[in-house]
């Protein structure tokens, strides 16, 4: 094994590790809320058990929730010690990466919509009829578990809330977690660079298969995904090849499935996986012909899977050092939710290792747990009442749910504001492009495509829709900055600059359309 | 090369436009050029009443063989106007009105490909109108080059 693979593990492995901080930090503030407010009773009545409108509602409230495969992993353990079947709680488990509001925003605005909304339909199949079919194999998966005693109510209450998280942050679902992060980075051992650039074409049956061995053990957060799927559309690639990533990249990992084996065995869990496997590379084959968008020109590659690969080529080492190429690029990479999420975690494990200092001395849920001290001359007022927990608890859901939506606003903002960070960013890559700087231009295209892709989402999301004209106005810049992105990474100089002139010349007329023909 | 097919195009134009009837290895050489990627939306809107043209002939002649693979380049080249279209500075107002003359193409390829059957006269009104958008359109880009590369 050659030491580009292992650093560029390694560089996979943080990479994932900070795009999931912020989802593993939902996923984490979710259990506390489920486990010390809204308790077992109600979280079983919440998602139901054991039927098939339990499955329903839990599609429904991961398709709310925002999360990511590695962020579900706290809140699947509490649904168990809540007496949920495990059909129920994988409906929950693999709806909840699958879409939030921003990425689904995102998706929406791609030139098939329908497509998207298909996905999401199909996705409700799957977990149907797999969790229909697991739980009548197996309809004793439920658990009893004795809850810990309540805390009374007050600051103390919320503060075990917080113990919640960070114990967890520490625990086994820490554990779990890491597991999920090694198998994205193991994956990449196995992809040398670009190797997945040619095989996801439409008329390649093997397509939908190999996706399934990739997207099992890869991370995806919601909007990777979703970016994935809209660069599969944009390069007619394999419709069932993008529904497995989505079903499986966003919603699966190997911490998911260690969790399964250990709490349900090795049958229980082979039966659920093949059920799966089946269910969903048979949608897979059986969507690729109704939703191949007709009016794209497949293109012969793609760079969308590279995040899988290894990242760095053998025999072209950083110049600098492959830790230092490490660092630049996660400096570059990381976005401020990321960073922020991350700072938040860092906190919860600190907090963690810290409790468990403590623990030998000191146990805090004792003294969380000791009922409340009321003096006999206190005077009850008329409006100091007990809120009960689970309004609480539900107060809490229904917060996180509204932050992703205001989110949404923050992350595509007006086209104003996107149009002019797409023009910085545009003139760092065509000017790295004409004047021959590889790297510099590899790095900024990335960041005006995004840029590109926001400022439509952003559009629609102010006025309420995307006119054909401004969405075709974009494509076509999209268009010119990937072929300037060819030309840049096979090293023809002349090419890239009359494509470089050419990507100016579109973002010109998309700056026209957006800012004076809205 | 694809100047060269340009040219062999352009030297055949006025020969058929003059009703000489060329040969059909003629005809299929002049075709096979004709199909390659157009640098213009002027270009394209030329190719496309052509090709709808070839198609509709083949159709009458009842040459599946060739109306199958004229009716598929029409498509293709119909497909492509939006876009080529969005390459130009027409304003927004124009580019709507080419994306209407392209659905309107594009419907007249469904048509073609289910009936196999040219227009009648009656119905031509829609088409021609469309070909009469898509022209009025090219000729108000009257020096400009589109950003495709040749």
């Amino acid at each position: 094994m050659s030491e580009a693979m292992l650093w560029g593990c390694l560089l996979r492995f943080l990479q994932g590790a900070l795009q999931a901080a912020p989802f593993i930090f939902t996923g984490l503030c979710i259990t506390g809320l489920f486990h010390r407010l809204m308790g077992q009773q109600h979280t079983k009545r919440l998602f139901g058990s054991n039927s098939v409108a339990s499955l329903f509602q839990s599609w429904m409230i991961g398709m709310l929730l925002p999360g990511c495969s590695l962020g579900v992993i706290p809140i699947v353990k509490q649904l168990r010690r809540s007496g949920i079947a495990v059909g129920t709680i994988f409906a929950f488990a693999l709806s909840s990466p699958l879409f939030d509001p921003l990425s689904m925003l995102y998706g929406l605005t791609l030139s098939k919509p329908i497509t998207i909304i298909a996905f999401a339909f199909c996705s409700l199949i799957v977990v149907t009829v797999s969790g229909s079919l697991f739980d009548w194999l197996f309809p004793n998966t439920e658990v009893v578990i004795e809850e810990p005693p309540p805390t009374p109510y007050g600051i103390k209450r919320l503060l075990a809330v917080l113990v919640v998280m960070v114990r967890e942050a520490v625990g086994s679902s820490a554990v779990l977690i890491l597991c999920g992060l090694a198998g994205a980075a193991l994956l990449s051992l196995a992809l040398p660079p670009s190797s997945l650039g040619r095989s996801m074409g439409h008329d390649d049956p093997f397509a939908p298969m190999l996706m399934t061995a990739i997207a099992i053990p890869a991370y995806a957060t919601p909007m990777t995904a979703m970016g994935q799927l809209g660069s599969m559309f944009q390069h007619g690639n394999s419709v069932g090849a993008a529904f497995i990533l989505l079903i499986f990249g966003a919603g699966m990992n190997l911490g998911l499935l260690i969790w399964m084996v250990q709490n349900y065995g090795g049958k229980k869990s082979a039966v659920w996986f093949g059920l799966m496997l089946l269910v969903v590379i048979g949608f897979s084959y059986g969507i690729e012909r109704p939703l191949y968008p007709r009016d794209i020109e497949p293109a012969d590659h793609t760079h969308a899977f590279d995040i899988y690969c290894q990242p760095f080529h053998a025999n072209s080492p950083p110049v600098l050092g492959y830790p230092s190429e490490i660092g630049r690029r996660l400096q570059l990479d990381t976005q401020l939710h990321e960073k922020v999420g991350a700072a938040l975690l860092a906190a919860l494990v600190a907090g963690g290792l810290l409790l468990k200092v403590l623990d030998r001395r000191w146990v805090i849920e004792t003294w969380l747990n000791q009922p409340r001290e009321v003096s006999q001359h206190a005077k009850e007022l008329k409006w100091d009442i007990v809120v009960p927990g689970p309004v609480l608890a539900g107060v809490g859901l229904l917060t996180i749910v509204a932050m992703s939506i205001v989110g949404c606003f923050t992350y595509y903002p007006t086209p104003d504001e996107s149009l002019e960070e797409l023009r910085l960013a545009k003139v760092e890559a065509l000017s790295a492009a004409i004047s021959g700087n590889k790297e510099h231009a590899l790095h900024w295209i990335p960041i005006c495509e995004s840029w590109n892709r926001r400022l439509q989402v952003g559009t629609y999301l102010r006025h309420g829709r995307l006119s054909d004209y401004h969405r075709m106005k974009a494509r076509v810049f999209a268009d010119k900055l990937e072929d300037l992105e060819h030309a840049i990474s096979e090293g023809e100089r002349e090419e890239a600059k009359q494509n470089a002139m050419a990507a100016q010349n579109a973002y010109t007329r998309l700056r026209v359309a957006y800012s004076e023909d809205l | 090369m694809f100047r060269f097919a340009i040219c062999v195009a352009l030297a055949c134009l006025p020969l058929w436009l003059s009703g000489c009837s060329a040969t059909q290895a003629e005809a299929e050489h002049e075709h096979h050029h004709a199909h390659g990627s157009p640098p213009t939306f002027e270009g394209l809107v030329k190719r496309v009443r052509k090709q709808h043209h070839w198609a509709a002939q083949a159709a009458s002649r009842e040459d599946v063989k060739h109306f199958q693979r004229e009716l598929r380049h029409f498509t293709e080249s119909v497909g492509l106007l939006p876009e080529l279209a969005a390459e130009t500075d027409l304003n927004r107002a124009d580019w709507d009105r080419a994306n209407a003359a392209a659905k309107v193409l594009i419907a007249e390829s469904v048509r073609l490909g289910q009936t196999k059957t040219p227009l009648a006269d009656s119905e031509r009104k829609s088409v021609d109108g469309a070909f009469q958008t898509l022209d009025e359109l090219a000729a108000k880009l009257p020096a400009q080059r589109s950003d495709t590369n040749e």
